[in-house]
């Protein structure tokens, strides 16, 4: 009825119709081309002009020390900026801006009518300004549009910043502004303290600078590093900083370090290492260097402590015993070469006490030729020489130990190592070593991370870790004594405590230099423990290149008496009268 | 007799006031779908900003919480606490100032060195209360200022 109806139309209103039938169809079929032929395509453009992902950056694990203060934590710094071009009310932002950025009106003026497309109006603020300035934009950007508001950029990102400056800096290390770590725990566990950016997936405006909720958002979290806590006492760092500080001042030595250990665990419980500089300014030129830990990167030649070790060997081999004596005219052929004790000494009959008390070399010379070669290596390199400890901390050294047969080593070098000339150790490796004498013959591996926390909950604890017995008990206990009765009888030594056992030797080396010894510069240092019986510290004392005093006895074995005072003080250790009658 | 054939309504009577109803019921179903999916995208939309609103307000907190845990931090370093007993008069103790009291068969344990921190659980509700005298001797102690709390009263034997 209805093509009836239309055929008896006048010609007109039939082609009108038919037009307007035609166009329809072609409306619908474009329409049907586009929503469902073209969807996918489109839906994917769609995506990818209004998609943006806000990052969430990771928070960087905190580094503190075993009783709670922390030296290394994340900061959030604001960066603010504006698209000038947008902003129509300059003035009254200037006016708004001023007080919360700490600037004058004026000076902001000056940026905001640049003709840059952006300006940055302050950089580097703290969280209370950044939040300020985001209060002030949340309130005002509706009710007073003019102000560009709206373009406003309020930008937060992380730095790395250390509370305590110079505290423990060799420790800790640093990460610079590109959030990459150097020196210290921040670069040996990184990979702990990094933790995983995350993002939001959303919409954005059309200038990709926020997100539009039109939908839920999708979001991968952040996960945040892992937290570390050290071994490192607090109370005990401040003390052999100060000392260290004091020591390097009084002898006008160059540099220097401090060490001390927990000899039945291993625990660092202090590290001192002087030049330091304040983690928070890694990028002054000035401070290139300050950061090294010499205490673990840096390697030297130990001088008469390493008397210790080649005692230990001897007595543990049954090469001599607490008993023998010997006949020390002041010099001994070794290697076609003649080795001399210092200062020329020829002390005649003396025993094992006498040879540690006055650091005869020939005597130890004697030691490590009648151990012989094979032996005596073993046992130094049994007490860790010539390998990494395997401490927390970038760039350790593994010291250097010549070998039999490595094309360097020469027959004069029985000799000389044995009283810690032309071998090269770490101090951590030196203070390890002791602790094993102190610790009945047990080397323990040092370690400074104490715990790590995961943001997941789980703790990892470090537990001590026993690496070898070096020697037996009975020789630790026996050098141990011999060490203590050195100290008493030396009458020069400064190493003593009142009321405390202390055993510990001296060392005054010689620097190689060119091929040869330096005739003016020494490495002085002093490592020992207390209480003798029951030791609760080993502490190393290394001055570099003191100008006081080039011997060991005068210008590291006070530091060592006036620290282990202070240690002794901080933990309430009695004196060995009182601890011994309690028992 | 054929069937009667099934009546199909014209398009003019599909038009007409008997079929209204049906359009009405067709055009009203048709409207409450569009208001139901538009709730339900509007009620995305606010839920969304107010995610995006919590988690600025939560990054916010913690950057503060970040910014106030370091300046404690700064302030507490040894050096600082040092500084700040000695311009009050205070000056370091010594071994030889702390008394021991010698109890016989004390059941003693090794030494123990400072506790591992531990961890803090922070409780908003928490009621908090300060103790001056207390946090101060911990701060002490902590640079050997004052005898550590665990060391006990003694006759210090004379050498």
């Amino acid at each position: 009825m209805f093509a009836q109806t239309l055929m008896r139309a006048p010609l007109r209103m039939r082609l009108a119709f038919s037009m307007i039938l035609v166009i329809g169809i072609v409306l619908a079929a474009r329409l049907f081309y586009w929503q469902i032929l073209q969807w996918d395509k489109l839906s994917r453009l769609a995506e990818q002009q209004q998609a943006i992902d806000v990052p969430i950056p990771a928070r960087r694990g905190d580094i503190q020390t075993r009783d709670g203060l922390r030296l290394a934590t994340d900061l959030f710094l604001y960066t603010i900026s504006v698209a000038p071009p947008g902003v129509t009310n300059p003035e009254e932002l200037a006016k708004q801006m001023g007080p919360i950025l700490g600037q004058s009106p004026e000076t902001i003026l000056t940026k905001l009518n640049s003709k840059e497309p952006a300006a940055i109006l302050a950089r580097g603020v703290p969280v209370e300004v950044g939040t300020a300035v985001q209060d002030l934009k949340t309130r005002l950007e509706l009710k007073h549009p003019g102000l560009g508001l709206a373009n406003l950029q309020i930008e937060a990102k992380p730095v790395r910043n250390y509370p305590g400056r110079t505290f423990a800096a060799q420790v800790v290390g640093y990460v610079n502004a590109q959030r990459q770590p150097a020196y210290g725990v921040e670069q040996y566990k990184d990979a702990e303290l990094r933790g995983t950016d995350g993002k939001i997936h959303g919409a954005g405006n059309a200038l990709h600078d926020d997100l539009i909720p039109f939908d839920l958002p999708t979001s991968e979290p952040a996960t945040d590093g892992a937290d570390i806590t050290l071994t490192i006492d607090s109370g005990m760092q401040h003390v052999v900083e100060t000392e260290l500080a004091n020591a390097i001042k009084d002898s006008r030595a160059a540099s220097g370090s401090i060490i001390v250990l927990d000899p039945k665990t291993g625990a660092v419980l202090a590290l001192a290492v002087y030049p330091t500089a304040d983690l928070n300014a890694y990028f002054d030129p000035a401070n290139a260097g300050n950061y090294v830990n010499s205490a673990v990167s840096a390697q030297y030649e130990p001088g008469s402590v390493f008397k210790v070790i080649t005692v230990a060997a001897a007595l543990d081999a049954g090469t001599v015993t607490p008993a023998s004596v010997f006949d020390d005219n002041g010099w001994v052929l070794v290697g076609g070469r003649e080795l001399r004790n210092h200062n020329q000494i020829a002390p005649g009959r003396v025993n094992l006490t006498d040879v540690l008390r006055l650091s005869l070399n020939v005597e130890a010379v004697k030691m490590s030729v009648g151990l012989g070669v094979g032996p005596f290596y073993r046992y130094v390199r049994k007490f860790g020489f010539g390998i990494p400890t395997r401490v927390e901390l970038a760039a350790e050294a593994a010291g250097d130990v010549k070998s039999v047969g490595d094309g360097r080593w020469r027959d004069i070098d029985l000799g000389t190592n044995a009283f810690g000339q032309g071998i090269a150790v770490t101090p951590l490796q030196m203070t390890a070593a002791i602790a094993a004498v102190a610790n009945q013959g047990r080397l323990m591996r040092p370690y400074i991370v104490q715990e790590t926390h995961y943001p997941n909950g789980k703790i990892q604890k470090t537990e001590p870790e026993l690496v070898r017995q070096v020697i037996r008990p009975e020789t630790a206990q026996v050098l141990t004594r011999l060490l203590a009765d050195a100290i008493i009888g030396e009458s020069t030594n400064k190493a003593i405590v009142p009321g405390y056992r202390v055993a510990g030797k001296t060392g005054t080396a010689q620097i190689p230099i060119f091929g040869t010894l330096d005739p003016r510069w020494t490495i002085a240092s002093f490592v020992g423990y207390l209480p003798a019986d029951d030791p609760r510290f080993v502490i190393l004392v290394k001055l570099d290149k003191p100008q006081t005093s080039e011997w060991g006895s005068q210008v590291a074995s006070p530091v060592f008496a006036s620290v282990a005072k202070q240690l002794v003080t901080l933990v309430g250790l009695p004196p060995d009268a009182v601890r011994l009658a309690s028992k | 007799m054929k069937a009667p054939k099934a009546r199909v309504p014209s398009f003019r009577n599909l038009l007409s006031l008997e079929y209204a109803r049906t359009w009405l019921l067709l055009i009203a179903s048709i409207a409450l779908l569009g208001v139901i999916y538009l709730g339900q995208a509007s009620q995305a939309a606010l839920t969304g900003q107010r995610v995006h609103d919590l988690q600025e307000e939560l990054d916010r907190a913690r950057r503060e919480n970040a910014q106030l845990g370091s300046e404690i931090a700064a302030l507490t370093t040894p050096g600082k606490i040092d500084a700040r007993a000695r311009s009050l008069g205070l000056r370091p103790a010594t071994i030889t100032q702390t008394r021991f009291l010698i109890i016989k068969n004390y059941p003693s344990e090794p030494t123990k060195l400072a506790p591992a921190a531990k961890e803090q659980h922070w409780d908003p509700t928490a009621a908090r209360s300060f103790d001056f005298a207390a946090e101060w001797s911990e701060l002490l102690a902590r640079v050997g200022w004052t005898a550590s709390p665990r060391a006990a009263e003694a006759t210090f034997p004379r050498p």
